[in-house]
């Protein structure tokens, strides 16, 4: 950040951020008691600049004079999102609430919810605020290492078993396609592990014959034939992520959102 | 790539002429046509399937945030919600926390679609849950809401990653009518292997085309096609150029980054 936005000592970093917090109240204020004929070219007009800000950033060769502002623009947007936030917990808490309050389907989860969240709460500006107290970080560790760190590997573990169930699904061959997708899955697979080198291993690695090795197969279909679909894909999905962009920044949109024309 | 260079701006300024005009043509009443697509032509069935059944419809928009592919989903999920308002059926849309400006454009795009479905009193604001911002939290959360309130159809767009395989397998074993759609191909196969339709790659970005029928959103569609036709050409004349005469060096030092400096 450049210029008179650079924080210089205490108060100015104060000062700033009282600003901004009554800056972006403000805008809010305005958004709400704006009528919406207002609302909807100011939302365009901002959308443009925006769009306009990055693209000609981008354009421009490097290191040029909007260069040091991005990081600035970037932070704006973490910042709208901090004012989400407490909308999100909110919600949360009220489907929790609503739950305990009419003992509906598995309201002991909500309970568990609102005691897991003032215990990680709790520890985490306990830890943060009083670092020297060991109980404070030990109620953290606890909580994230011992419990939330297992938990979340878990999940990640279930995958291993839910693939096999997903891989038997595909391979059942009942189209040609399908047939094609198994063998073709077969050799691949039997390329990577020493089992299925070994099938080959006589034909030696100098000779003409070399391609015929099962992991030479395996790798031809890898970065041949798959790379060569996968990048047909890619390129079709840019293309796409470019003509959405375009809609958006030029706020061509009509209907797919939001009902109201924007 | 951090910045342009000539020939990347050369080819996004062509392929952006293309779309915006053939967004002007479409716009002028030129009947452009598109083909159809199942996954998409299957939404209405599977939303269906879910009233008739007298259970709910359950619909991800992926780990994004408010960027180019979740505003995508979004689109799919207006289509969603109105027919749901349509048949009387709910919707459950679990949001993930990593961008938390995605929760109320969420609930906004849903409340409207309700209105425009002729159902605004459907619109339940618990139905729209702000989970985690952590990946395999947020799929615990989901696989819960699945099993808990037997959703009957599972909607999958946006952007996914390892948790892709372990929100549709779970989907699966609830019994639910499965719809993905998402540009990351690395993912693609999970998909294909767990849900009835996908949508991939471009297929995902055209989905708006064909649900609003907008001559916006078929212009741009057909626009796109012209970028796809214009970098295959490209493809393969550079390739018949090299093949005959080999790459001439002015040529390779055009698309070196690194053209005339140190490498890093």
């Amino acid at each position: 950040m450049r210029g008179w936005l650079a924080p210089h000592g205490r108060g100015h970093l104060w000062a700033l951020i009282v600003g901004a917090w009554v800056l972006s109240v403000g805008v809010f204020f305005l958004l709400q008691v704006m009528p919406p004929r207002w609302r909807r070219p100011m939302i365009m007009l901002f959308t443009f600049l925006g769009g306009c800000f990055y693209s000609v950033e981008f354009f421009l060769p490097p290191n040029n004079f909007l260069t040091s502002y991005k990081e600035g623009f970037g932070n704006a947007w973490v910042v709208m999102g901090s004012f989400a936030m407490p909308l999100g917990v909110l919600n949360l808490s009220l489907v929790h609430v609503k739950k305990i309050a009419t003992r509906s389907g598995s309201w002991g989860g909500s309970i568990v919810y609102f005691t897991a969240m003032a215990a990680m709460v709790t520890f985490c500006f306990w830890q943060q605020y009083w670092p020297k107290s060991k109980a404070g970080g030990q109620g953290f560790e606890l909580l994230f290492q011992y419990a939330y760190m297992p938990l979340g590997a878990t999940m990640f573990s279930i995958l291993a078993f839910y693939i096999v169930s997903a891989a038997y699904r595909a391979f059942r061959i009942s189209t040609a396609e399908a047939g094609l997708m198994a063998a073709a899955a077969f050799v691949v697979m039997l390329g990577q592990v020493p089992l299925g080198m070994w099938l080959t291993h006589g034909i030696p690695v100098e000779s003409r014959w070399a391609g015929l090795r099962v992991e030479q197969i395996a790798h031809w279909i890898l970065a041949g034939i798959n790379m060569a679909a996968v990048r047909g894909v890619l390129f079709g999905a840019a293309v796409g992520s470019l003509a959405m962009a375009l809609r958006i920044w030029l706020s061509l949109e009509r209907g797919a959102y939001f009902d109201q024309k924007v | 790539m951090e910045h342009c260079n000539l020939q990347t701006g050369i080819v996004l300024g062509l392929l952006s002429l293309f779309i915006l005009l053939n967004i002007i043509r479409a716009r002028r009443g030129v009947q452009l046509f598109i083909r159809r697509l199942p996954g998409v032509a299957h939404i209405e069935e599977a939303v269906g399937r879910a009233t008739e059944m007298g259970r709910p419809v359950l619909f991800c928009s992926g780990l994004g945030g408010v960027d180019v592919l979740t505003l995508q989903a979004l689109a799919v999920l207006a289509h969603v919600v109105r027919i749901a308002a349509r048949l009387r059926n709910r919707v459950i849309v679990p949001v993930f926390g990593g961008d938390p400006t995605l929760f109320p454009v969420t609930q906004q795009v849903v409340r409207e679609a309700y209105a425009s479905g002729g159902r605004p009193e459907l619109y339940d604001e618990s139905d729209i849950r702000f989970l985690s911002d952590q990946q395999f939290a947020y799929a615990a959360s989901v696989v819960g809401i699945m099993s808990r309130e037997k959703v009957a159809t599972n909607f999958f767009f946006g952007d996914y990653a390892a948790e892709s395989l372990l929100l549709a397998e779970s989907g699966q074993h609830v019994g639910a009518v499965q719809i993905a759609g998402t540009p990351t191909t690395d993912q693609v196969p999970f998909f294909l292997a767990t849900c009835d339709y996908t949508i991939i790659g471009e297929e995902y970005y055209a989905t708006s085309a064909y649900i609003t029928r907008e001559p916006t959103h078929l212009g741009s569609l057909i626009g796109q096609d012209w970028g796809k036709i214009l970098l295959g050409l490209l493809i393969v004349v550079g390739l018949a150029w090299a093949v005959i005469h080999g790459v001439p060096n002015w040529f390779s030092a055009l698309w070196d980054p690194y053209a005339g400096g140190p490498r890093p």
